[in-house]
């Protein structure tokens, strides 16, 4: 257990200290320096327009690095609905740890197409346009514009010494949670997959008799009109909550491999007989825009600091990408096989209600 | 009467009255933007909203809403 569960678990996530810690250090030259209060004079224009303000576009921007240090980057909002906006959109944007996901999806089933990628990266943007401007016309959101009022700092040269501070503070934060929340969910995935009701009573099974395989064919009803209700893809897709990164593992256990390479390719053959090209867009988008892993989940919760607005960031984000995958799939396959359904209908009827709220008038 | 908003860039003003109110008009003041203190409009962002002032011997940014309020001569 501790091998296989906690270190392989725990470790994964530790694996990406030495990168986040190298992003921070380039994020805090960047604040030290002076940089980061200009960037949001340039962009204020653009992103007022969707309801957020020039300073989201800082958390979003470390957001592409890693969604934690993202959303807790977002304190420097002084706005509350601005702020609150931005840390719900922020995880739209893929991070690192999404990319084995687009990878492994796009290699098996795209045949490594170019635009799959890039997609992917649009469709986060769109996501969070789309959001905001949706967002913005509601009532916990309307309200007046606060003054933008900033002082920019001279630009100067940082020293040293702030720039290490800065970045041993926001790694440390994130280190303890790898110890705590992470740990904790490793722990219960590992048992989950490995214990279970065999032959001879509750012990240690294969993975396809696990506890999480019955979750999986339990909750894999719900993603069967998104196109993808086998339970290996709905493991993999609750799997990707502890990080994203796990999707790829997860498929390749499930699949009977006991280790793949970061983009998955050893098991690209047995993706593409159980994917049409679709059903995995619409895995793909789905694993992209809705809630992320714990640790950024952990960012939020503390940074909204009110379980009220912690369970509507994660309630809507699942919502948006269950109604962004359905209108995919459905539509993708009015159009492709020209069967037309109540799901159909259904989606046209979403994808209309979608179009209403962003035209709406405020 | 000329407001902030109408300054052209590179031009030095004084502030005459700041309008507005509630917090907007305390958040201006704070940043010491006050009657008769001199400001100068150093540029407009590149997609024209927000500007550059300095005020005080600091740089500061503000929307063309808020630089509505400033009465400024």
């Amino acid at each position: 257990m501790i091998i296989d569960g906690i270190v392989s678990g725990v470790g994964a996530v530790l694996g990406f200290v030495p990168q986040m810690l190298m992003l921070f250090i380039f994020l805090a030259f960047l604040e030290a320096c002076g940089y980061m209060a200009r960037i949001a004079f340039i962009m204020d224009r653009i992103f007022r327009r969707f309801g957020l303000s020039g300073k989201s576009f800082i958390p979003i921007l470390i957001g592409t690095g890693c969604g934690v240090p993202g959303i807790m980057a977002s304190r420097t909002i002084e706005n509350d609905s601005n702020r609150k906006m931005t840390i719900i959109t922020t995880t739209f944007i893929p991070c690192a740890a999404k990319l084995p996901v687009i990878a492994l999806i796009a290699g098996a089933v795209f045949g490594g197409a170019a635009w799959v990628a890039t997609s992917a990266y649009f469709a986060g943007i769109a996501a969070i346009v789309c959001s905001g401007i949706i967002l913005k016309k509601t009532k916990p959101f309307a309200g007046g514009a606060a003054p933008f009022l900033m002082e920019l700092p001279a630009y100067h040269w940082p020293t040293a010494q702030s720039v290490i501070r800065s970045m041993w503070e926001r790694g440390w934060s994130f280190i303890k949670k790898a110890g705590t929340v992470i740990l904790a969910a490793t722990i219960f995935v590992w048992f989950a997959s490995n214990f279970g009701f065999g032959d001879d009573g509750f012990g240690m099974v294969d993975m396809d008799k696990s506890i999480l395989a019955k979750i999986g064919g339990f909750i894999s009803a719900l993603f069967i009109p998104l196109g993808w209700g086998n339970w290996q893809a709905s493991v993999a897709a609750l799997t990707g909550l502890i990080a994203k990164e796990n999707v790829v593992g997860t498929l390749g256990i499930l699949y009977g491999f006991a280790e793949v390479a970061e983009d998955g390719n050893e098991i690209w053959s047995r993706l593409a007989a159980e994917f049409t090209a679709l059903s995995a867009y619409s895995f793909l988008l789905f694993n992209l825009l809705c809630a992320p892993c714990f640790a950024a989940i952990g960012a939020i919760k503390r940074e909204m600091n009110s379980p009220k607005w912690f369970w509507f960031a994660i309630g809507y984000q699942c919502a948006f990408a269950y109604i962004v995958s359905f209108c995919v799939y459905q539509l993708g396959t009015l159009f492709t096989a020209g069967s037309f359904g109540v799901q159909t209908a259904f989606a046209f009827a979403l994808s209309a209600g979608f179009i209403f709220m962003l035209a709406r008038k405020h | 009467m000329q407001v902030l908003k109408e300054t052209r860039p590179g031009s030095t003003v004084r502030v005459v009255k700041i309008g507005g109110a509630g917090p907007i008009k305390r958040r201006i003041m704070e940043m010491g933007i006050t009657k008769g203190v001199k400001i100068h409009v150093q540029k407009v962002a590149p997609f024209g909203d927000p500007m550059e002032i300095t005020v005080r011997g600091y740089e500061l940014t503000l929307r063309k809403s808020d630089a509505q309020l400033i009465e400024v001569e």
